[in-house]
This record gives structure tokens, sequence and C-alpha cells, in this order.
């Protein structure tokens, strides 16, 4: 027994050797793999974290939605009534509760150990000292500072909000109060964050994709040469399994590096993340931003696994001098573009992370495939030497081919989807303010209600199930509309009895004109949502569009990093017949063409092919919610065009490299 | 004979190694010249030389009577495609192309069509006894078959010189002799000059004359 695990201990011994001295080709393969995996593991425990932390948030501030959520499960003998607000200073986000207990035990908002009385306000620290730079904002929030919200109703710590005790009488009278018999919100009845973490889950699918492909191609870069490295192990004695032993130590080597480089990433990335990343408002604090510690042990152990996994598939198992994937097994078919139709299917369904994860899938397990076809389509359109050459090769390795454009693809796939469900979100309304304009949404409001609001200039509109009722030339005052616009009526006339839905205010513009008005509605109309243009477009999801292109981004870099690597291990296969060729007389630039040509075609069609899927899942997935769904503008499409022209310039890059590498003069017979 | 190709006192030196040290040789038309010699003794390097692969650091080669070891790399290049053919020990073979496109690439190189060129590849195969090997991908074939495919697409394009370093090296001797005889059969029979480097007797005896390389001169 121990005499077996010694020689399987020199075995991985000498797999160690090999790969610690197997020259500059070894240490490329080592730093690839260790920089793929490194990539994997800090993106994947950042993704999660990132997750934790809005889970966490979600739950701290789940009670301001008490009054519009409808199953809040009661944790206390007495109800109140509650109203949250949502009002802004200066453009930043803030939250004006108004409650009332209907007993002596009434539900408590986490961060508050008793609710303010009539005539007291509980306010977060962040609110107390903005009001301390700007006192006249204090009327807003009339009653004595008593009670201090604490972090755990927060959703950072500098959110601004205040809970205003009242009476009951008080709050009777208002509209959308409601009686509320707890505060324990669970974040799965919040729909923004459930929609936000889908998203989340689904965006870390998109940015792990390409990185496993990034470590596959690394891992798997010359697996010609470390094929009949290994043919001569076999040759010299060594057993299948123990050639085995030496290629997945090879690979485990770099993958145990990359594990640690990458959990070392993720540390520093988390503070980072803390200290620059602004979410909805406010920064993650470093103590959500964390990952259960069985997951942080699942990916360190589970990263280096699925390494040595996808580098052993297929592994060279050497018999001669064959190059791997050589017509040892029948070419993809077209089956296997099932899972690309299916995955948008299940998004239809409703299943959206899987569905999108399926897509992820499709779009690889397609890929060779396409690439295939790319290949075909070569051979057909063009009759020179190099396209013949490089669709002979696509055909006889689609899967490695695929593999080396196959993270740009995945990039147009994410950008497709990003940029088709959130540009909604960060359009402008499609009625601006004219500047110095304040817009109330009276929430149905009489006209008595807001007679005193009513300013010169002001317009007010009616509201009936076509939408906003006013003149257009009334509204164009107040708003950017070229008339006739289509929500276009009748005067509202200011009989006290009639009901107002919005109304627009012109001010001079200042902001102290602006706060002073938004007191006013305050205190007459508690429940009124008061919006200028200094307030962010798309409420809640500012930044969206920013982290989307981040996300884009980061997987066309990888994606590029896959097509340098994998250009860079066809180069290396393929260097001795490369020079041959040149010393018979094939120009180098012949040669470059082979290399261009190959990435070209099977880039675009596989990009084609995931920008197509992208549209798909991106209409399939705002299905629920059409107002999400916001076809690719011009300046996205020339954004993802340009992404890819900058990946084939990276991959061309590599290309003087073909040079040196494939210089006839450096023929040897070894 | 007036001479094809002539190297006339050819130095090159490689950082300190000097692999040639006055080297010369010359080739008419349908004659095959073995250059024999010592391991090491630069017998390749001569090859590239003369085939104008690599440029000499003095001396001169001359092809027709015109110098062309002083081209520009690009002019050299296209030299060595349209009158040069070439065959080496092993591994030239594009892998992923079938025997008889990799056989055509000459011709389809020279801008000839598709179907004519393929159709002359499926000729010289079968010419050199391998009727059955046209799809067949390098890596499907023996190291005979593999080394006779790269002799057809040495000769497909009619060159004027073959340039054969170590035809044989890594065949047996049946295999050799089976290269060998074809090699100088077609050579004859196209009237093309042969430059053959080999360390073994038993290739050489198959030249019309031999050279010995020792130290770099010859
Ligand atoms: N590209 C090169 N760079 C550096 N040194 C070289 C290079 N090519 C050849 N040499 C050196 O020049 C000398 C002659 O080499 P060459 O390959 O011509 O010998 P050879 O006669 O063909 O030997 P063999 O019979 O072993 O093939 C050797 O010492 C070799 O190491
Ligand atoms: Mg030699």
């Amino acid at each position: 027994m121990t005499g077996r695990t010694g020689r399987t201990g020199r075995v991985v011994l000498l797999g160690v050797r090999l790969a610690l001295t197997g020259g500059r080709e070894a240490a490329i393969r080592l730093l690839l793999t260790g920089a793929g995996v490194a990539l994997g593991v800090a993106l994947m425990l950042l993704a999660l974290s990132a997750q934790t932390a809005v889970a966490q948030r979600a739950e701290r501030i789940g009670w301001q939605d008490a009054a519009t959520v409808e199953q809040v499960p009661a944790d206390s003998a007495d109800a109140a009534l509650f109203l949250a607000v949502s009002d802004y200073h200066d453009g930043t986000p803030m939250t004006r509760a108004y409650v009332a207990a209907l007993g002596p035990e009434p539900p408590v908002p986490p961060g508050l150990d008793r609710l303010p009385q009539p005539g007291e306000v509980a306010f977060s620290p962040g609110l107390r000292t903005l009001i301390a730079a700007y006192p006249a904002l204090g009327e807003r929030f009339p009653g004595r500072d008593t009670l201090t919200i604490t972090p755990d109703g927060l959703g950072h710590t500098d959110e601004l909000v205040a809970v205003i005790g009242r009476t009951p009488a008080d709050l009777q009278a208002v509209r959308s109060v409601r009686e509320v018999h707890g505060f324990g919100i669970l974040p799965s009845g919040n729909a923004f964050f459930q929609v936000y973490r889908a998203l989340l889950l689904t965006s870390a699918v998109i940015l792990l994709a390409p990185v496993v492909l990034l470590v596959v191609t690394a891992s798997r870069i010359s697996a010609g040469r470390r094929a009949s490295r290994l043919a001569a192990l076999r040759l010299a004695g060594a057993t299948r399994a123990q050639t085995a032993v030496v290629a997945a130590t090879e690979t485990a080597i770099g993958a145990a590096v990359g594990v640690l480089l990458g959990w070392l990433a993720y540390l520093v990335a988390r503070r980072v993340l803390a200290a620059t990343f602004v979410f909805d408002g406010g920064r993650l604090p470093l103590d959500d931003l964390r990952v259960r510690p069985w997951i942080v042990a699942a990916a360190l152990v589970g990263a280096p696994l699925l390494t040595v996994l996808a580098a052993a598939w297929r592994s060279p198992v050497p018999t001669g001098s064959r190059p791997p994937g050589l017509g040892t097994r029948g070419g993809p078919t077209a089956w296997t573009a099932l899972p690309l139709a299916a995955g948008p299917a299940l998004v239809f369904a409703g299943a959206r992370p899987l569905g999108a994860l399926i897509t992820v899938v499709g779009v690889v397990v397609a890929g060779p495939y396409l690439c295939v076809l790319a290949g075909r389509g070569l051979a057909r359109l063009s009759r020179g030497v190099p396209s013949l050459i490089a669709a002979r090769r696509i055909a006889a390795d689609p899967g490695t081919t695929f593999r080396a454009v196959g993270g740009v693809a995945l990039a147009a796939w994410a950008a497709t989807v990003l940029g088709s469900t959130t540009g909604a979100l960060t359009q402008p309304s499609d009625l601006p303010l004219r500047p110095g304009v304040v817009h109330i949404d009276t929430g149905g409001a009489s006209a008595a209600a807001v007679a005193a609001l009513v300013s010169p200039g002001a317009v007010l509109t009616g509201r009936s199930f076509r939408g906003m009722e006013v003149p257009c030339a009334d509204l164009a005052q107040v708003v950017h509309v070229t008339c006739p616009h289509r929500p276009d009526g009748p005067r509202v006339e200011s009989t006290p009895g009639a009901v107002i839905g919005d109304l627009f205010v012109p001010t001079d513009g200042t902001l102290a004109a602006e706060n002073a008005l938004r007191t006013t509605v305050a205190t007459l109309i508690p429940n009124a949502i008061v919006n200028s243009d200094r307030d962010p477009v798309g409420d809640g999801f500012t930044g969206q569009r920013g982290l989307a292109l981040a996300a884009c981004l980061f997987v066309l870099v990888v994606g590029a990093c896959s097509l340098t690597a994998g250009t860079l291990g066809a180069l290396a296969e393929r260097r001795r017949p490369f020079a041959v060729l040149r010393a018979s007389g094939v120009h180098l630039g012949e040669l470059r063409r082979v290399v261009l040509l190959e990435t070209a075609a099977t880039m675009t069609l596989t990009t084609v092919a995931a920008f197509g899927a992208g549209l798909l899942t991106a209409y399939a997935m705002t299905r629920t919610d059409p107002a999400q769904w916001h076809p690719p503008q011009p300046t996205t499409l020339a954004l993802l065009a340009a992404g890819i022209l900058a990946a084939l310039l990276l991959a061309a890059a590599a290309l003087p490299l073909l040079g040196p590498v494939t210089r006839p003069d450096s023929i040897r017979y070894e | 004979m007036a001479p094809l190709l002539t190297g006339v006192d050819l130095h090159k030196a490689f950082g300190r190694t000097r692999a040639l040290r006055g080297a010369g040789l010359t080739v008419a038309a349908g004659e095959i010249v073995a250059v024999i010699g010592p391991s090491g003794s630069g017998k390749s390097t001569l090859l590239r030389c003369l085939a104008a692969i690599i440029a000499p650091d003095a001396g001169e080669v001359r092809l027709d009577g015109r110098r062309i070891d002083d081209l520009p790399d690009r002019t050299r290049t296209g030299l060595r495609r349209s009158e040069f053919g070439f065959v080496f020990p092993f591994g030239q073979l594009v892998p992923e192309l079938p025997a008889a496109e990799n056989v055509a690439l000459p011709l389809l190189l020279a801008g000839a069509p598709r179907r004519r060129s393929l159709a002359a590849a499926r000729d010289w195969l079968t010419r050199l006894g391998l009727p059955d090997a046209a799809d067949r991908r390098p890596a499907d074939l023996s190291g005979g078959e593999a080394q006779r495919v790269a002799l057809a697409r040495a000769l497909i394009a009619r060159p004027r010189v073959v340039f054969a370093d170590e035809p044989t090296g890594a065949l047996d001797s049946v295999a050799a002799d089976q290269v060998m005889d074809l090699l100088v059969d077609a050579a004859r029979a196209q009237r093309t000059g042969v430059v053959l480097v080999t360390h073994e007797p038993r290739v050489s005896a198959y030249a019309d004359r031999t050279v010995l390389v020792r130290d770099g001169a010859a």
C-alpha cells in the first residue's frame, strides 16, 4: 500500500517538475490557467457577496413598503396606521414616513425601539445632519426630534429617513394610509429586489461563462505539445493512469495558484466595492459584502477541480503524433443548437434565471456547430488558399476554434440582453420638465386641497383612464412636449370638487424654492409625490446602465483574452507545418490571413447568433414588464460592433508572433 | 551541362557557431547531388542557403546565372514558391488538409483553379502509389505514405530544383527505398535538379554525384 502511494507521489512530483521546468510554453500555460481561475474565483465570490448585500439591504428597509405590500405577517397585538412617501433633497432620495399607533402594542419597524408618539419624529443620522445644514428642511418633519433610526432599519448609513408620529385622526384623512400589523417584510415580498436578485444571479452566470471558457482555453493551450510529451512518457512505460496524473498535476498547480490569487483578489475587490460602489443611493457596507463560509470553501475546492476536469476532458490520451481532436469524432450536429432555442423558451415560460443559464450554455454547446457552418461558408465564398486552410482548420477542430471566439460571442449576448432590458430605465421620461418646474403627483386630491399650491403659471391636469387630461398648449408651458401630443384633453376646472391628477408649478429654479414648495406640499397633501428636474430619472435603477456596461466590458475583455489565448495556442500547435509552408514559399501575409479568416468567420457567425439569442432572451425576460423592453439603439449596436472590432484587434496583436514563431530557418528536426 | 544552381564560397555563422566556412555546390538540370557529412557539419545550413531560405553572410548563390542570395526576403519567398520544391523528414503536411489538398497547395497558391489542381494532385498520388490516400488526413497516413505525399507536393508545380533534407530520415529502409525511387524517377523525367541532404550511404547511392561537407566546408 505504501509502495503504491509512494509511486503515485513520485508521478505527482514528476508532474510538478514538468509543469515548473517545462520551459516558456509550460510557464505561459501555467500563467494563463492561474489567471483564468483567479478571475473566475474572484468574480464568483464577488457576485455572490453582492447578492448577499442586496438581500441584507432588502431585509433592513423592507418596512418602508409595509403600506404597499399585501401580506405582511402580523407581529404585534395592535395595529398602526402607516404611510411612507418618497421625497428628494437636491436629487438625493429621502423617505418620509407617517405613523400612528392604534393601541398600546403597535408594530415597530426595525431600527426603532418604539414608535414615535404624535408630535415626535424619528430621524436617521443622515437626515439629522442634512437638516442641521438646511434648517428650513426641518419644517417638513414637524415634531420633536426624540428618536434615532439605527442602521438596522436603514439601507445604508447615509440614508435619509424620517418617521413622523401622528394621531390616528390625522392620518385617517390621508389617502394611501394603510393599517399595518407588522413591519417584518420578507425580501421575497419585495418585487423590486426580487427582480434585482434575478438580474444579479443572471449576470453572475453571464460573467462566469466566459471565464470558464478562458480557463478551458488556457489549460488546453498547446495540448498537442503536452500530448506528445505524455506520449513519450507512455513509451517510457508509464501507465495511462500515471500520464493522466501528470497532466492533472500540471493543471492543478496552475489552478491552485489561481484560487489563491482569486481569493486574495476577492478580499481586495470587496473592499474596493464597499468603498466605491454606490447602489440605489448608498454604499454597500463591507459587513454585508460576504458569502457564507461553505460557499467560499466550495469555490476554493470546486474551481480547481473544475479546471482539472476541463483540461482532462477529451484529454490527450496519447496514441501517436495525431494532433488533438483531429478525425477522432464525428463533427457537431445541428442538434447541438437545441438548447440555444430551448433557453429563451424557458425564459418565456417564466423560469428566468434557468432560461438565461440554458441560453448561455446553449451558446456554448451550439458554438462548435456554428463554427462548422462558418467554415463551410468560408470555403464556399472564397477560393484562395488561406480561406481553404482556414475552413479546413475550423472543420477539423470546431471545438477549439469556438473556445477561442466564444468569449466574444458571450459578450455580445450579454451586451444585447443588458442593453435591451435596462436601457429603458435610464431613458429620460417622455415629458421632461422645463427648468424650474416642479411636478406634483397629487394622487387624486381635490381642487380645494391643492388651491394653496396654485401659483401663476401653474398647470393642473385631470386624470382618467386615458392618462393626463390637459390641453397640450398648457402642458407645453411646463414640460418639453411637441403638440399635438396624445394625452390632449379639456382644461381642468379649478372648481373645488374637481379631482386633480398632476400639478406643475413653476419656481425660480433655486433649491430653496423647490424645498419650500416640497415642504408646503408635504404639509397639505402628505401622500403627494414631488419631482423636479434635479431628481434622478429611473428612480431606483440609478447607475444600472453603468453597471451593465461595466459587465459587458468585462465579458468582452475576458472574451478577448480567450481569443488571444486561443490564437497563441493555435500558433504553438501549428508551428512546424506553418514554418515548412513558409520555407516552401508561402508568404507570411498568407499565413496571417489564415489565422484572421479563421477568427473572423467564426466570430462573425457566433456573434450574430449570440446577438439574436440575446434579443430573444431580453424580449422574453421583459415580457411580464414590457416597459423594460427596449430594442437596441444604434448606439448600443455601434458599441457592440466597436467591442467586437477591439477584440479582433487584440487577437491581431498576437499576429506579429506568427513571423518569428514560423521562421522557416528555425525548422528543427527534434 | 550548364549549371542550374550554384553556390560559391558560402559562409554562415549563428552567433559564435560558424556553420558554413566556404562551402559550395553546383547542380545541373536533372542532376541529383547528395550532400553528406557528419552531424553538425553544416549540411542543412548549406541547403537552406542554396534554397534562399536564409541569406549567407558571404558568398553567392545563382539560379540560371542570376544571383538570388541578395534578393529581398519577399522576392526570395516568391522564388521558393515558383522555382523550388521541398521535402523535410516529417511533419510538413498541414494536418487539417486531406492529402490531395496538401499536394495541390503549390498549384492553388499559384492561382490555378481548384478542380484542376485537385485532379493533378490525385494524378500525382496515383503515380506515387497512393491512389486511396487523397481524402485522408496526414494523421491517418503512415510515415512512408506521408513522405510520398510530401514528395508529390514538392514535385507537382514542376519546380526547377527540389531540396530534400533527410527525406527518409524517419523511415525504415523499405519505405526509404520506395521514396527515393520515386524521387529519382520524377526528377529525371521532369529534368528537376535535386539537392539531397542525407547521412545514409544507402540514400546517397541514388545520387549522380556526392558532395562531402566537413566543418562547414565542401
Ligand atoms: N538556426 C540556428 N541557430 C543557431 N545555430 C544553428 C542554427 N542552425 C544550425 N546551427 C548550428 O550550425 C551547425 C550546423 O548545423 P546544421 O543543421 O547545418 O548541421 P547538419 O550537418 O545538418 O547536421 P545534422 O546531420 O545533425 O542534421 C550546428 O552546430 C548547429 O548547431
Ligand atoms: Mg541537418
